[in-house]
Parts: C-alpha cells; sequence; structure tokens
C-alpha cells in the first residue's frame, strides 16, 4: 500500500486514511507482544548465529582470510558456483517467461496441471530432484544414454550442475513474472496494436518493459538459488575440484577435514555475494516501484 | 483467460508445445523418473526398502522435525505478520528484509552457522561440553537448521495478505467490544486461513525435504540422526538405487500432495499470493 | 453531548487537524463535510477512541475520554467499506458485538439471536441474516454495518462516509431512509462526507472542514446561504468568483462598478462570490456585466450559459430560465448579480 502524500485533491473520497497507528499508538493491541516476539525469534535463530560467520572470519586476519577464501581450489569452485547458476538462470529467464505467458494468456486443456507442476521444484526435496536428474542424464538413464554417444555428457559434468539449477530456479521467474503479466491490462496492447504496432513490437515495446523488472527479480532469485544450491547439485555435478566442484560443497569438504577456518572464509564470501544479490533485487523492485507508482 | 489479439493460432500452438516440452522435460520427467526406479525391482523390492528398520527411524525423525519446527514458525510467522502488517513503525522495510534472509543464504552456510556455535570448537561448544549437551551432529542441531531454513515461509505469505486487509476489520471488532485475542481469533485468523494453511504447505513441504543445512549438522549417523533426505543420500552412495529411490518417492509423494493441496486452497478458496513464491 | 477541545493531530509531517473546537448536541445529526485531506475522518476517528489526538481533549457528557480506547466508550462506527466479516453470516455479524461480552454481562444464546433479528428487522433485512455479507448488494451490506454497530446500544453513532460506496439510485435512497432512522431512534450521530448534497440534506447541523480546521459549523441552510469563508462558498453548491475591487462600498470589475448590493464592504481587493442562479439578464446598462457566451446547454428546467466575462479572462456560468429562447454561442447578454457575497483577498484584481 502506499503510503498518501500529504496534499489537498479536491475531489472524490478520502483515499485510505493516512498512515496511522504508528506503533503503541493504534487501538489495535498486541504491538509489544508481537514486536518482541518477532524480534528475539529472529535475533536467535538468524541474525545471531549469522553473525558469527563474520565475527569468525574477522578473527582469522586478513591474510588467512584470502588464503582461506580465496584459495585456487575456492576461485574454482566460484567460477563453477557462479557460472552455472548464470547459465541456468538466463535459461530460466527465457522459459520462464515462456512458461508465465502460456498460463497467463492461454487457456489449453491441463493448463492448471501445468500450472501446478510449476511449484513442483519449491515441494520436491532437493537431493530426490538430484538423484532422479541423475539418473536421467547418467550415461545408461533416459536420456543420457542418446546424449552420450553423440559426445554430449551431462551427469557429472557442469552441464549437469547447470540442468539441476535449472529445475531449481525455473519457479522463481515464473511466479515472478505471472502476475504482472495477468496485470497488464489488454486495453494497453490494443492501444498500441490501434496505433499500428505490429504485434512483435507490442511485445517489445509495451509488454517486455512493464514485465522487465519482475523478469530481472525472477531471475535474480533463480541466480541467487543457484549459488547456494547443494542438495540437488552433488549427485549429478561429480565434484571434481577445480572442474565440477560447487562452493557449497567445497565447504562440506573443508569441514569434513576439520577445516573449520577454510569453510568460514568461504562462507563469508559466499553471504557476501548472496547479501549483494539480495541488495539489487530490492533495488530492482524500488526502481520498479517509483517507476509504476509515480 | 482468452487470447489477446497479439498472437495468431499457430504462434500460439507452437509456444504452447514449447513451454509444455521444455517442462515435461525438466520438470516432469525427474518425478516420473523417481517412481519408476523406485519400482525397477517390483513392489516387493519396494516394500521392503521402506519397511527396513533404518528407513523407518529416518521417517520418523523427519516427522518429528517438521512437528516442532512447522508449528514454532506458524507461531513466528503470524506474530510478525501481525506486527508488520497491522502497525506502522520506522524500520519495517529493514525487518522485513531480515525475514527473508534465511532465502538467500546458502542451506550449508545455514548448516555450518550452528556448527560454528554449537560445535565442538564453537562459541557454545565447551560450555555444552561441561553440561553435557548435545546440539550438533543431534537431533536439536537438525531441528535449528530446519527452522532456520523454514523461517521465512509463514510469515512471508501473511505479511503481504494482512498488510492488504488493512486494519478495518479489527477496528471494527474493537469498536463492538471484542477484546485483542477475540479479534484475533474471531475475526484476523479467519481472514488469514487459507493464506496460512498455503505458507504452512510450503514450510513443512521445506521442513521435510530439507538437506544442505541437515547433512552439514546431522553427523549422520544411521538410525538416529539421519532424516529420509539423508537416508536417500546414504543409500545413493551405497549403490542401492532401488531403497534409495523408494524412500525418495515418499518424499516425492508428499511434493505430490503438497501441490495438490496447495492448488486446492488457490482454485477453490480463490486464494490469490501477493508477489513471487518460494 | 460530545465536546471537542483544542484537537490537534498531525500525521508525521502533515498536519491532519489544527486545534478543533466542536459541540455536537444531543440528539443531533451532525455532518462533517470536507474535501480529502480536510482532516474530517480523522476527527470522527478520534471521537471513535480508533485514533488519539496529539493534543487537545474529547468528552462524552462532561467526562473526559480522550485516553479511552474505542472499546470503552461506547460508540458504533460504521466503516466506509463496512468490514463485515466476510466469513461470519449476517446474523452473526450483527451478533458479534453481543457475543463478545465478558460472561455475565453476555445476553443468553437465544436472547443474542433474538435481538439480531429485530435489528435486521430494523434495517429491512428481515429473514436475510442466515446470508453472507458476499451475497448481498451494497446497499444491504451498508444497512448490517449500520445493525452491527446499532447491537451494542451505542450512545453515539459514527459513520464514515456512509454512502461512499454506493452508486448514485441506492444512495439517494438510503439517505432518506437514514434521515427517517435517525428520526425516530434519536441516536446522536457523527456523519463523514465529501458530498455536499449528502450533507445539506441529512444534517441538522453541518461542520465545513478544510486543511485541518473548521471553516463554518452551521444549518444547511446558513451553510448554503451565507457561507463565511470564500472555501464554504466555493465547495458548498456551484459558485462562480469574480476578482473585483471595492471602493467606496461598491465593487469594481476593473474601472467599472457593479451593481449588486453589498452589506459592510471594506475598500481593497476582494471576491465577489455569487451563485448561477443569483443572475437575471439585463440589457447592455451600466452596472451589467458583459458576457460572451460560450456555451449553452439544458439542465433541467433552465439554461445553463457558459460566457466570458469581457476583459478579463475568466469563464462564468449562470442559469437563466428556459422560456426564453437560448442565446446564441457568440452572442452578448448582459448580467445582473441579484445576490453576492463579498470575501477580502490580498489578491490584487
Amino acid at each position: 500500500m502506499a503510503t498518501r502524500a500529504p496534499g489537498r485533491p479536491l475531489h472524490g473520497p478520502d483515499p485510505a486514511t493516512p498512515d496511522r497507528s504508528v506503533g503503541a499508538a493504534s487501538v489495535i493491541p498486541g504491538f509489544g507482544l508481537t514486536m518482541g516476539l518477532t524480534i528475539a525469534w529472529l535475533s536467535l535463530i538468524v541474525l545471531i548465529p549469522l553473525s558469527s560467520i563474520f565475527l569468525r572470519a574477522a578473527g582469522m586476519g586478513w591474510a588467512d582470510f584470502v588464503a582461506a577464501g580465496f584459495s585456487p581450489r575456492a576461485i574454482a569452485a566460484y567460477k563453477v558456483s557462479f557460472g552455472t547458476a548464470l547459465i541456468a538462470a538466463l535459461v530460466n529467464a527465457l522459459f520462464g517467461l515462456l512458461t508465465a505467458w502460456v498460463l497467463v494468456r492461454y487457456d489449453f486443456p491441463g493448463r492448471r496441471i501445468v500450472g501446478a507442476l510449476v511449484d513442483l521444484p519449491f515441494a520436491l526435496p532437493a537431493a530426490v530432484a538430484g538423484i532422479a536428474l541423475t539418473a536421467i542424464y547418467a550415461g545408461n538413464g533416459w536420456v543420457g544414454q542418446y546424449l552420450e554417444p553423440l559426445g554430449f555428457k551431462v551427469a557429472y559434468t557442469p552441464v549437469g550442475i547447470t540442468v539441476a539449477l535449472i529445475f531449481i530456479g525455473l519457479p522463481f521467474v515464473v511466479r515472478s513474472v505471472e502476475p504482472v503479466l495477468a496485470d497488464l491490462s489488454a486495453e494497453v496492447e490494443e492501444a498500441a496494436l490501434s496505433l499500428g504496432a505490429r504485434p512483435w513490437q507490442v511485445f517489445a515495446r509495451v509488454i517486455l518493459p512493464a514485465i522487465l523488472p519482475a523478469l530481472l527479480t525472477g531471475f535474480a532469485l533463480a541466480f541467487a538459488r543457484g549459488v547456494g544450491e547443494y542438495g540437488s547439485v552433488i549427485f549429478i555435478a561429480g565434484n571434481m575440484p577445480f572442474t565440477s566442484e560447487i562452493a557449497p560443497l567445497l565447504i562440506v569438504t573443508q569441514l569434513e577435514q576439520y577445516d573449520y577456518a577454510a569453510a568460514t572464509a568461504i562462507a563469508a564470501v559466499m553471504l557476501i555475494a548472496s547479501f549483494a544479490l539480495l541488495l539489487a533485487i530490492n533495488l530492482v523492485q524500488a526502481w520498479s516501484r517509483r517507476r509504476v507508482d509515480g | 483467460m482468452t487470447a489477446r489479439p497479439a498472437t495468431s493460432g499457430a504462434a500460439r500452438f507452437a509456444l504452447i508445445a514449447l513451454a509444455i516440452g521444455f517442462l515435461a522435460l525438466f520438470l516432469l520427467l525427474p518425478l516420473v523418473a523417481v517412481f519408476a526406479e523406485a519400482l525397477a525391482k517390483g513392489f516387493g523390492a519396494y516394500a521392503a526398502a521402506i519397511a527396513e528398520p533404518d528407513a523407518l527411524a529416518a521417517i520418523r525423525l523427519t516427522l518429528l522435525v517438521a512437528a516442532i519446527a512447522v508449528p514454532l514458525n506458524i507461531v513466528f510467522g503470524i506474530a510478525a505478520a501481525w506486527a508488520i502488517a497491522k502497525f506502522d513503525f520506522p524500520g519495517k522495510t529493514v525487518l522485513t528484509s531480515f525475514i527473508d534472509l534465511p532465502f538467500s543464504v546458502s542451506p550449508v552456510v545455514a548448516g555450518l552457522i550452528y556448527v560454528l556455535l554449537f560445535g565442538a570448537h564453537g562459541w557454545f561448544g565447551p560450555w555444552l561440553r561441561v553440561h553435557d549437551i548435545q546440539i550438533i551432529f543431534a537431533v536439536p542441531g537438525i531441528v535449528l537448521a530446519t527452522v532456520f531454513v523454514t523461517f521465512p515461509f509463514v510469515a512471508r505469505e501473511l505479511i503481504p495478505l494482512m498488510s492488504e486487509q488493512g486494519r478495518d476489520d479489527e477496528e471494527a471488532a474493537l469498536s463492538l467490544g471484542a477484546s485483542g485475542f477475540q479479534t484475533f481469533w474471531r475475526v484476523t485468523l479467519p481472514n488469514i486461513r487459507w493464506g496460512l494453511l498455503y505458507g504452512v504447505l510450503l514450510c513443512n513441504a521445506r521442513a521435510m525435504g530439507e538437506f544442505g543445512a541437515v547433512s552439514v549438522v546431522s553427523g549422520h549417523l544411521r538410525g538416529q540422526t539421519n532424516t529420509m533426505p539423508l537416508h536417500v543420500e546414504i543409500l545413493y552412495n551405497e549403490y542401492n538405487f532401488v531403497a534409495a529411490f523408494a524412500v525418495a518417492s515418499l518424499l516425492a509423494l508428499l511434493a505430490l500432495v503438497t501441490l495438490i493441496l496447495k492448488s486446492i486452497v488457490e482454485w477453490r478458496f480463490d486464494y490469490q499470493r501477493g508477489g513471487a513464491g518460494h | 453531548m460530545i465536546t471537542v477541545n483544542g484537537l490537534s493531530k498531525r500525521f508525521g509531517a502533515f498536519p491532519a487537524l489544527k486545534g478543533i473546537d466542536l459541540d455536537v448536541r444531543d440528539g443531533e445529526f451532525l455532518a462533517l463535510l470536507g474535501p480529502s485531506g480536510s482532516g474530517k475522518t480523522t476527527l470522527l476517528r478520534i471521537i471513535a477512541g480508533l485514533e488519539f489526538p496529539d493534543a487537545g481533549r474529547v468528552e462524552f457528557n462532561g467526562e473526559d475520554v480522550t485516553g479511552l480506547k474505542v472499546a470503552d466508550r461506547k460508540v458504533g462506527f460504521v466503516f466506509q467499506h463496512y468490514a463485515l466479516f466476510k466469513h461470519m453470516t449476517v446474523a452473526d455479524n450483527v451478533a458479534f458485538g453481543l457475543s463478545v461480552r465478558r460472561r455475565g454481562q453476555r445476553p443468553p444464546k437465544a436472547q443474542i439471536r433474538a435481538r439480531a433479528e429485530e435489528l435486521l428487522e430494523l434495517v429491512q433485512l428481515g429473514g436475510l441474516g442466515h446470508r453472507y455479507p458476499a451475497q448481498l448488494s451494497g446497499g444491504q451490506r451498508q444497512r448490517v454495518a449500520l445493525a452491527r454497530a446499532l447491537a451494542v446500544e451505542p450512545q453515539l453513532l459514527l459513520l464514515d462516509e456512509p454512502f461512499g460506496a454506493l452508486d448514485a439510485k441506492v444512495r439517494k435512497d438510503l439517505r432518506r431512509w437514514l434521515r427517517q432512522l435517525h428520526g425516530r431512534m434519536g441516536l446522536t450521530s457523527i456523519f463523514v462526507t465529501h458530498d455536499q448534497e449528502e450533507a445539506l440534506e441529512l444534517a441538522d447541523r453541518v461542520v465545513v472542514m478544510d486543511r485541518g480546521a473548521i471553516e463554518q459549523v452551521g444549518t444547511p441552510e446558513a451553510i448554503y446561504m451565507a457561507p463565511e469563508s470564500a472555501f464554504v462558498s466555493d465547495f458548498v453548491g456551484e459558485s462562480n468568483s469574480l476578482p473585483v475591487t471595492v471602493t467606496g462600498g461598491r465593487a469594481h470589475l476593473f474601472d467599472r462598478p457593479i451593481d449588486v448590493a453589498l452589506n459592510g464592504a471594506i475598500d481593497g481587493a476582494a471576491r465577489l462570490a455569487f451563485r448561477p442562479h443569483d443572475v437575471s439578464v439585463c440589457g447592455e446598462r451600466v452596472g451589467c456585466l458583459p458576457l460572451l457566451v460560450t456555451g449553452v446547454y439544458r439542465s433541467g428546467g433552465e439554461w445553463r450559459i457558459e460566457g466570458e466575462v469581457a476583459g478579463i479572462d475568466r469563464t462564468i456560468e449562470i442559469d437563466v430560465s428556459a422560456a426564453h429562447p437560448a442565446p446564441d454561442i457568440g452572442t452578448r447578454l448582459g448580467v445582473r448579480i441579484e445576490r453576492a457575497r463579498l470575501f477580502q483577498t490580498g489578491e490584487q484584481p
């Protein structure tokens, strides 16, 4: 809800009453209780534990931190994680947009089932997706057996990682774009058509700009999720250091070798990267809100 | 939902076919593969794999963890949504982003933070050892990690919903003499029940299916600290594919039930969700 | 009697109310009239106890209730969008206030049900108690909201834009009905509206508000016929306004005197305000306002004529009897202002 700018429009009923009920001054009870509970729970479960990473990393000293967090193996793992996540997010941006378009614009038998299926990656545990994808794309798998003779290896390579991340990230794009696409008024398109625009011009110049913030948000969400993804990836990845080892796996490996410092340093780097992404997403959303609400 | 003037019949058919083909290859095929692999050696082998004691222990632990984590996050989610949606205060946006934070943290990192706090080398490690309390590599650690990764689900479903509903209904109830609790129980809760159910479904699916975070803190003790997803991993790494897929198929069934219930909530009760889902 | 004293309220940097003083008499039907942002809804919500003032007091019958919450003030509040509980039947909505009372004060179930049915009869919705709000029309929902507010036997009834969400026809019927209902029950009532017609038709007295302050309080007749400020004159009813200079007790448009009766005019710049029907057509005499006709259309039994006042770039609207043929566009018409009010301004004519 937009808060109302103070001003004096001359006609029409009062808009939703101006921002009121500031904290405890409201007649609605329970602010102290719910706010206290929220902050306590948030601090205990999220904020304090997360800060432990940064405090530990800060305690390491700069040289040790760089040595552990940016070792050649770690840098290779970041490249794998960010590279595959980027490609997967791009694929998802394209096919997610297509899926959202088809779901919103066309009526076809089974549309509701397709719509429900899109959320499968939210509901299917990552490990299950991981072993299923591996079974499909392994050399003797349903799809792998046809790709392998063509010299195209998916499982146990970065391509396999990308496939898993496409699976994981798709709903983020579809669910971001879908509501915006559905809210686009048909009149705007008809207006463009009546002004002589060709259908592809209507798409490129009227529809795409309108859904771009949502598409970017979905892309960034899918990318962020892909960078940190673990469960669905490790089965299909091959996990060879320097080629198909993702950063989250490297953290686990370091932990198993009791190298807490290295695990912490890598985790700190990844946390900073995901916070930067989160910030980017918020900026995109703020930008689009400003653009739309004026 | 009618086709708008922008696309011709042929283009429309091609787009639908392309979208369905993509979804079938990337989403449907893995789901089918789970059940096909699970039943590859017949129903007998499938049933035996599920009835195996370690598998049953994993199922029990998964249910236990969800039974603790989900109610905790329901209480938190409702409290957070009430505070954020029904009141104005400075720092509201920051608080909302903090609640979303666990979504942008890698599950592995989520597990690691609890190891750093409660592990043998962690801040509270020595104290915990003296008092003989085991958190990491035990059930409490699994619960903590699960609570972390499922933290935002209920809250982020309820915050936009309750903000949109505004304060009129609550003010009306209060003006008619209802107490705060009566207002919540008799007016607010019925208004948000479908959104709440929706959030709980997603929260529960994630709680039962979480792998990365739980994997870091569990210790992988068969029959003791193995949840279903971890049990799947162990069986798979032992090349016991039928058993791995059999246990996985139970989780896939959970996913299907979740999707069906979710669709029912959406269709029958016309429940509109705001923004991007997770 | 409700007394409001020195009430102020800010929302952030926005002053919603600036020192409001107001007395509401027992049994009267009072309208708070003003444009968006005038503070009328905020004033209503503070009287209800849904909002609390930064400064000032609210008294009910001499008792200070400023700090009391809505639940303790015994007021009935009808919300603009009704705020009916969607998941409850109409009867349960009406019964809600009674059913949440503490045990001991709560009437037995059968009695609550009977009371709800009785109230639904009162608002002419007898027999619809089993329905849900979604199954009712807008006007019916409005009446359910009213019945629900009355169920707790309030000492004061507050209505926020009671007809705002209804279409024109329903609005008119409901207005008349509410007026009669108030007459029968005699319950002190305050309602907020931005629709002057509504305020003038319904209220015993009208409070005209602008930018967080009261501009005028008076009977509808006084508000319409004797507006005390340029704002009230503009906002209530249709009004034309001409920039004039007053010298020697006469109004001048430029150098030309306008023939209109003024009482107590002080020399200086002023605005001359008059209603479209407070004019007559006259010839090209001195004192008549020369008007270049730019538009004519029929408005009921009269011609509504739009014209430019010669010499200044200002369009005014006047009504003349349709007994005469309509003047042609482009012709000149002499107009005499029969009744006008003068408001001093600083601006140069």
